[in-house]
């Protein structure tokens, strides 16, 4: 990574979720970087503690969550300093695609009415948030209109005044893609954002965030569970398995030479990235009765009795770009 | 969306039609013989044959009922048998305070209710969802005679901060009649004190109405706005920094009283036979009122008259509880 200031940076995080049947340990010392510019992919599978990562970044956890150490720091602002609530400041500099463009948008109002909402909200650059006085209105719906254009929706005019059942899901998501990056914002939170979109619209989703993301030199951080995706948008990846950070570094880096044994397993599980397909047997542990020490260890086949006693710390190997936690990794600088 | 309403007016029609062959059924087989009582208590045999004959009550049923037919569809409903006046003119006179009574308690049970309801999912599990839930138990549980009575009781007779009956008060004169609802006509024609005093004589009477549908409405609000506050584009809006409060009203609220809408209009039915003991009750001069002392006179004339008109009402109004549902819902246009 690079040696300037990150955009975003998350250290040590760590957070659990008290339920009736025992503290959910959901994230476990989770740490990685966005720089100024990069596009970083977080990869995991399904329910490693990517949706509640998000939600820490936007401030909307929920109200038991707690947060046991760590920190979450967003151009020099702690984002966790103001509890879950989310800061003015982070409302307009950090955009939000979701994963489900289908549900995503309420039903009964104009896509019009709720893009202006949430442009109101983060305000234009410049502008104070929440703040409806003078010709703000106009000037926002103006901006609006320009950024549908921007994601290719036909007749922008028109497709202000209409409502989201109106909208196929491709399109769906370019009007959320709009919405995001209405307010200029520095970074680009995007939760797998075309995992509910057929293939071939998929492409073409991810391209158009790839261009317009260029175009503004805006940051992004790229949540999901495809390699190939990471493949095609990635300038670094950060590696989760079950709330852990297992490996960060540079798309490149990760893909042609892996050093964690998860990260190997999952590229193995891509037809287009690895020449035999092999599954990972098991499941991710719930976190509720996740492992001692390395949480992959149980599905791991170069665990060795040190993994469930404690897990290895995130080390740099020597001369390496990249930041892995494994035994395997015996000679590096702690991060 | 105007073909969509010509279409719903015109299915008004085999509504009406069904609704008066059920009505004059039951009459026919009920009992109680209209010649009898039109002929009075010492009336000879042969007097109430003549009755009998000077009514056509004496003609086969369908033929009967065919000569009803012929002279509703040209808006003729009949005399009254009892007091000789005709129908639909006692009805025009009656029907406005009756609607004027509907009409409030449905303004008080929308409001109500959705502002109980929208309180209780926000506030959800916390005191004042408790107590929202209470009197939405109270509404369903407690008669309408009871707290008709007990309202009379207390904030009547005991504090008097109502009168305890009637529209307005008997040596006043009525509003200049414009629409025949007082509220409106006292406005309009401004006469203040008047507008006070009907205001004041309608809202026990309206709370006794209302009561009941407003615990029904609330009920309905609360459980769909709890359904719709774990929706997607909830979390989605919050993960863009719009506020909570902004979400509630009035994103989460417009998906949530489409149910109560719907839930209303059904509801407007039952106000207008509920009206029937609150005007009793509140010797509130309605449509209501009106057909009780049908029934104990069994002139059939009122009584037919009297479903129709409501049987149109309600029709009227779950066409325009459609209406207003396409344009809360866009899915449905």
């Amino acid at each position: 990574m690079k040696d300037t200031l990150p955009l975003l940076s998350v250290r040590n995080l760590q957070l659990v979720i008290p339920t009736d049947e025992g503290t959910a340990k959901i994230l476990d010392r989770v740490t990685f970087e966005v720089a100024e510019g990069e596009v970083v992919g977080l990869v995991g599978e399904s329910g490693c503690g990517k949706s509640t990562l998000i939600k820490a970044i936007l401030g909307i956890l929920p109200n038991q969550a707690e947060i046991v150490s760590g920190e979450i720091k967003f151009g020099g602002l702690d984002l966790l300093g103001s509890a879950t609530r989310r800061t003015w400041h982070a409302a307009k500099d950090i955009g939000f695609i979701p994963q489900d463009p289908f549900t995503a948008l309420n039903p009964v109002f104009k896509v019009g009415v709720q893009m202006m909402e949430i442009l109101r909200w983060s305000g234009l650059p410049g502008e104070p948030p929440g703040y409806i006085g003078g010709n703000t209105r106009q000037r926002h719906r103006e901006h609006l209109i320009k950024m549908l254009k921007a994601v290719q929706i036909p007749d922008p005019e028109d497709a202000f005044e209409r409502y989201p059942h109106q909208f196929s899901g491709g399109q769906r998501q370019r009007i959320l893609i709009a919405s995001a990056l209405s307010s200029r914002p520095k970074l680009i939170v995007a939760d797998e954002p075309t995992t509910a979109l057929d293939v071939t619209t998929q492409r073409e989703i991810l391209i158009l965030l790839r261009e317009l993301i260029e175009d503004d030199k805006t940051s992004m951080l790229l949540v999901t569970h495809d390699f190939g995706v990471v493949a095609q948008m990635c300038d670094s990846v950060s590696v989760m398995y079950a709330g852990q950070t297992m490996e960060n570094g540079t798309a490149k880096d990760i893909i042609h030479t892996p050093i964690h044994p998860y990260t190997k397993r999952l590229l193995a599980c891509h037809p287009e990235l690895s020449d035999e397909i092999v599954g990972i047997p098991g499941t991710v542990p719930s976190p509720i009765f996740a492992p001692p020490g390395c949480r992959f260890g149980p599905r791991c086949t170069s665990c060795r009795p040190a993994c469930s006693e404690q897990r290895p710390p995130l080390m740099k190997p020597v001369g390496g770009q990249r930041d892995v936690a494994c035994v395997l990794l015996d000679q590096g600088v702690r991060v | 969306m105007l073909e969509f309403i010509c279409r719903r007016i015109l299915s008004l029609f085999p509504v009406i039609l069904g609704l008066l062959v059920l009505t004059y059924a039951l009459l026919y087989l009920a009992p109680s013989d209209p010649a009898t009582i039109l002929a009075g208590e010492n009336a000879s045999v042969e007097d109430i044959q003549a009755v009998r004959k000077e009514y056509g009550l004496d003609r086969p049923v369908y033929v009967q009922f065919g000569m009803y037919l012929k002279q509703v569809s040209v808006g003729n409903l009949g005399v009254s048998m009892y007091s000789n006046r005709p129908v639909l003119e006692d009805i025009a006179q009656r029907l406005p305070a009756t609607i004027e009574l509907a009409l409030v308690s449905l303004v008080l049970m929308a409001i109500g209710g959705i502002t109980l309801g929208t309180m209780g999912a926000v506030w959800h599990n916390s005191p004042i969802d408790h107590v929202t839930r209470m009197i939405s138990v109270a509404g369903l549980a407690i008669a309408t005679f009871w707290l008709a009575i007990m309202l009379q009781l207390v904030f009547a007779m005991v504090l008097g901060w109502f009168p305890v009956r009637g529209r307005i008060p008997p040596e006043m004169v009525p509003p200049v009649q414009i629409t025949g609802l007082y509220l409106l006509d006292s406005i309009l024609t401004l006469n203040f004190s008047a507008f006070r005093d009907a205001v004041r004589h309608i809202t026990l009477p309206a709370i006794t109405l209302a009561f009941g549908g407003l615990a029904t409405v609330a009920r309905f609000t609360r459980s769909s706005m709890l359904e719709n506050l774990t929706k997607e584009y909830v979390s989605y809006q919050h993960a863009t920094g719009v506020p909570f409060r902004r979400i509630i009203v009035p994103y989460v609220l417009r998906n949530s009283v489409i149910t109560a809408v719907t839930q209303l209009g059904l509801l407007f039915g039952s106000l207008i036979s509920g009206a029937v003991v609150v005007e009793m009750i509140f010797d509130w001069p309605g449509i209501g009122s009106y057909l009780v002392n049908a029934i104990f006179t069994s002139d059939y004339k009122v009584i037919l008259a009297v479903t129709i008109v409501v049987g149109v009402i309600y029709a009227l109004v779950n066409i325009i509880v459609d209406v207003i549902h396409a344009m809360i819902d866009p899915r449905l246009r």
